[in-house]
């Protein structure tokens, strides 16, 4: 027997080698089945099947978090984004040329995405930048795309990119803004919540901070007292031990920034402390949890970009954008009925559609028409419809703010209802930047 | 200053945090006293737990007979682990070190893949409060920092008074002379890491409830069970159990009167301090 052992660490150490290969080759290997089918006709001109498109591929480099912290939400963003170039490609491509992804694993790490970016642009090549949901990924590549001159659509919301040296001509969010999304918050609040001494509690890090002090700055210049403060490490399993001790006598209501693990233990930390407070969150806190399952759950409100429920939204083309990237009504995964960690998956959507409409509106050929799909594309006007079925919206020229609305959500029952429609009006700032001026661009000379 | 019930609350809170992560570095201890084994892949194993008892409570509405399903599985896959793919590394910290950080990286992708990256939550198995002083404590926290004692003395009972327990503390002791006094030690080192995963894995499932369950959500176990058993002495049992009550208790009171993260860096600072003046631990002799 001793010659089939000693033939056994051998091959025990290969299967692990393979497994390793196997994990780290997975990162890059489309998932087996992430797309649904194109809808026969998306175009409403009567169905005729559009040519296949031809020529040189139009690429975008495509960031994605598939591994890392922030999996879930990348998983999310590859539907979507696969999902789309089909469909796109299916309608005939990009003024008759295909839309190619070419798509690197940021691992939520920007010491990962921020090489990658660049070998993406220097050695692949691509037209345009696309992705990461972590901010900190979009903080290390909007440099980078300054540098090498290349149009980039973060897909990440939360950092501040109208902010002086935070972002640049080069780069385009769709999503709204830590800022616009703690005014329509506060809006709310002020509207329709009978609660006048607040405290916040967010993860710490830069996320987080922009929505403290964001609401403090904010909530104080409206009369809202803020009462307290609370900062706690990401990834905190254990809030209870945070919340102790730290809501003060009177608070009624608490603004909180967290997502994934540290939204669960927070809720119920707070369950057990202050059951009866209003509790109202940043952007997507309720994305991907099991719903009917958050303890103490109902009541608690949050803004969202665009709803996880389709009765929300009530459009065909919400309808459309669902059945083609397999996300159903209650915004679970079609396929598996898992939820879906879907954050701001939607406006990888839109940043393909958009490049496709501004390609096509500004003429551009190749990189070397940068300039003029930059300039184009601040001052465009995206319709409502299959390509943009949040609604309409267009971005600031000044800034690049992504001018939409909002929805605030509220869960009873296990169910997200709306609780109010923010009007993009509510939400909006005046510009502390101007790029067009400070970073003008060769065509424009 | 902080009230005296929050800082009574942290303490207790601390505490009973300690006992479970005394079960997972008690674990980590055992693998290192008898192999030399650096397992960079414990948190994971604690993380495979507390997966498990997910998928417990998903089919049999209770976590309960996960304390017992996930120790057994785990346990009886780690068995193979160790004779196959970590035996040729034993003995050679820094190669155990590479080889279990591969592990861990196997695991944290195998779960992804086929669990998903979105963090689950378990409710807890029963749902009271106790008013402890004035503090309103969930009472699963205590009923998880009683059963993680109970685990603790029985497993100082197999240690201390059972013949396998002799023979493992002989293997740790004196390998060559307990393999010559015909222990086999190869068997004893086979079943020591199925216990040390086992322990991890019933961490895993206590804290279940407590601390959601993420793919990544060992490594900060991972972090303070090093601090741990680094504080307590590598391999030495009884320092590895005081460290963590130590230490847990001593971060749940710093986190009164300091921001959490401070609190950490106490925690680190005393680590490094040992580690400059006891470099076998506090409590080796």
């Amino acid at each position: 027997m001793d010659w089939l052992r000693r033939s056994m660490r051998p091959l025990a150490l290969l299967l692990v080698i393979a497994l390793l290969a196997a994990c780290g080759n997975g990162a890059s290997e489309e998932p087996a089945d992430t797309t649904a089918a194109a809808p026969s006709d998306t175009t409403g001109d009567g169905g005729e099947t559009p040519a296949e498109p031809t020529g040189e591929p139009i690429k975008v480099g495509f960031l994605v978090d598939q591994t890392g912290a922030l999996a879930a939400y990348g998983y999310a963003h590859e539907l979507v984004g696969r999902a789309a170039v089909e469909t796109i490609n299916a309608q005939g491509g990009v003024n008759g040329r295909p839309l190619e992804l070419v798509i690197e694993d940021t691992e939520s790490d920007p010491s990962v995405a921020a090489p990658k970016a660049r070998r993406l642009v220097e050695s692949e090549g691509v037209d345009f930048l696309l992705g990461s949901n972590t901010s900190a990924v979009v903080g290390a590549v909007v440099p980078i795309a300054e540098e090498l001159e290349t149009v980039y659509f973060p897909t990440a919301g939360g950092a501040l990119l109208t902010e002086p040296g935070k972002g640049n001509r080069y780069v385009f969010d769709f999503n709204t803004n830590v800022k616009q999304e703690v005014r329509g918050v506060l809006s709310f609040i002020d509207s329709q919540l009978d609660a006048d001494t607040w405290m916040t509690a967010v993860v710490d890090y830069s996320w987080g901070w922009d929505n403290e002090q964001t609401f403090v700055e904010e909530a104080e210049a409206m009369g809202i007292e803020v009462a307290n403060t609370l900062r706690v490490p990401l990834g905190e399993a254990n809030w209870l031990a945070h919340l102790q001790g730290q809501i003060p006598e009177g608070v009624e209501g608490i603004y909180f920034a967290n997502f994934g693990t540290d939204f669960l233990s927070f809720i119920e930390a707070l369950g057990t402390l202050a059951p009866d407070i209003e509790r109202i969150g940043a952007n997507y806190v309720l994305s991907g949890q099991d719903l009917g399952a958050i303890p103490n759950g109902d009541g608690i409100h949050a803004i969202a970009g665009y709803p996880q429920f389709s009765s929300a939204i009530d459009s065909e083309w919400d309808r459309q954008f669902r059945e083609i990237t397999g996300i159903d009504e209650f915004g679970a995964e079609a396929s598996t009925g898992e939820p879906l960690v879907s954050s701001y998956h939607w406006s990888t959507w839109e940043a393909l559609w958009g490049i496709k409409e501004v390609i096509e509106a500004s003429g551009w050929e190749s990189k070397d028409d940068t300039c003029e799909f930059i300039t184009t594309l601040e001052g465009f006007q995206f319709e409502e419809g299959l390509a943009h079925p949040e609604g309409p919206k267009h971005f600031r020229p000044e800034d690049h703010l992504s001018v939409k609305g909002a929805w605030i959500e509220v869960l009873e029952g296990g169910e997200l209802q709306i609780a109010a429609r923010i009007d993009a009006e509510d939400m909006v700032y005046d510009p502390v930047v101007n790029y067009p001026e400070d970073q003008p661009l060769d065509c424009e000379s | 200053m902080p009230e005296t019930s929050t800082i009574f609350f942290l303490l207790v809170d601390g505490l009973i945090w300690g006992c479970i992560v005394a079960l997972i570095a008690l674990g980590l201890s055992l693998i290192f006293g008898i192999m030399n084994i650096i397992n960079m892949a414990h948190g994971d194993l604690f993380m495979l737990g507390a997966v498990i008892s997910v998928l417990v409570f998903d089919r049999l509405g209770s976590i309960w007979p996960a304390l017992l399903i996930a120790p057994l599985i785990l346990g009886i896959v780690a068995l193979p682990t160790e004779r196959y793919v970590l035996r040729p590394f034993e003995q050679k910290p820094l190669n155990t070190l590479i080889a279990t950080l591969g592990l861990s990286f196997i695991i944290q992708q195998l779960v992804l893949m086929t669990w998903g990256g979105r963090p689950r939550r378990v409710p807890a198995p029963v749902e009271f409060t106790v008013d402890l002083f004035g503090v309103v404590f969930p009472g699963y926290r205590l009923v998880a920092g009683g059963l993680g004692l109970v685990l603790l003395g029985l497993l100082w009972l197999v240690v201390y008074k059972t013949s396998f327990g002799v023979k493992l503390r002989a293997t740790i002791d004196q390998p060559e002379v307990a393999d010559a006094m015909g222990i086999d030690t190869s068997r004893i080192r086979m079943l020591t890491f199925g216990l040390g995963v086992a322990l991890a894995a019933a961490g895993g499932v206590l804290a279940a409830p407590i601390r959601n369950v993420f793919f990544l959500m060992g490594f900060d176990v991972m972090l303070m069970s090093f601090i741990v058993v680094i504080v307590g002495g590598l391999g030495n049992l009884l320092g590895t159990l005081v460290a963590a009550l130590v230490l847990s208790g001593t971060e749940g009171f710093l986190s009164a009167f300091l921001a959490p993260v401070s609190a950490r860096i106490v925690i680190l600072i005393l680590m490094a301090a040992v580690v400059v003046f006891r470099p076998r631990g506090l409590f080796s002799s």
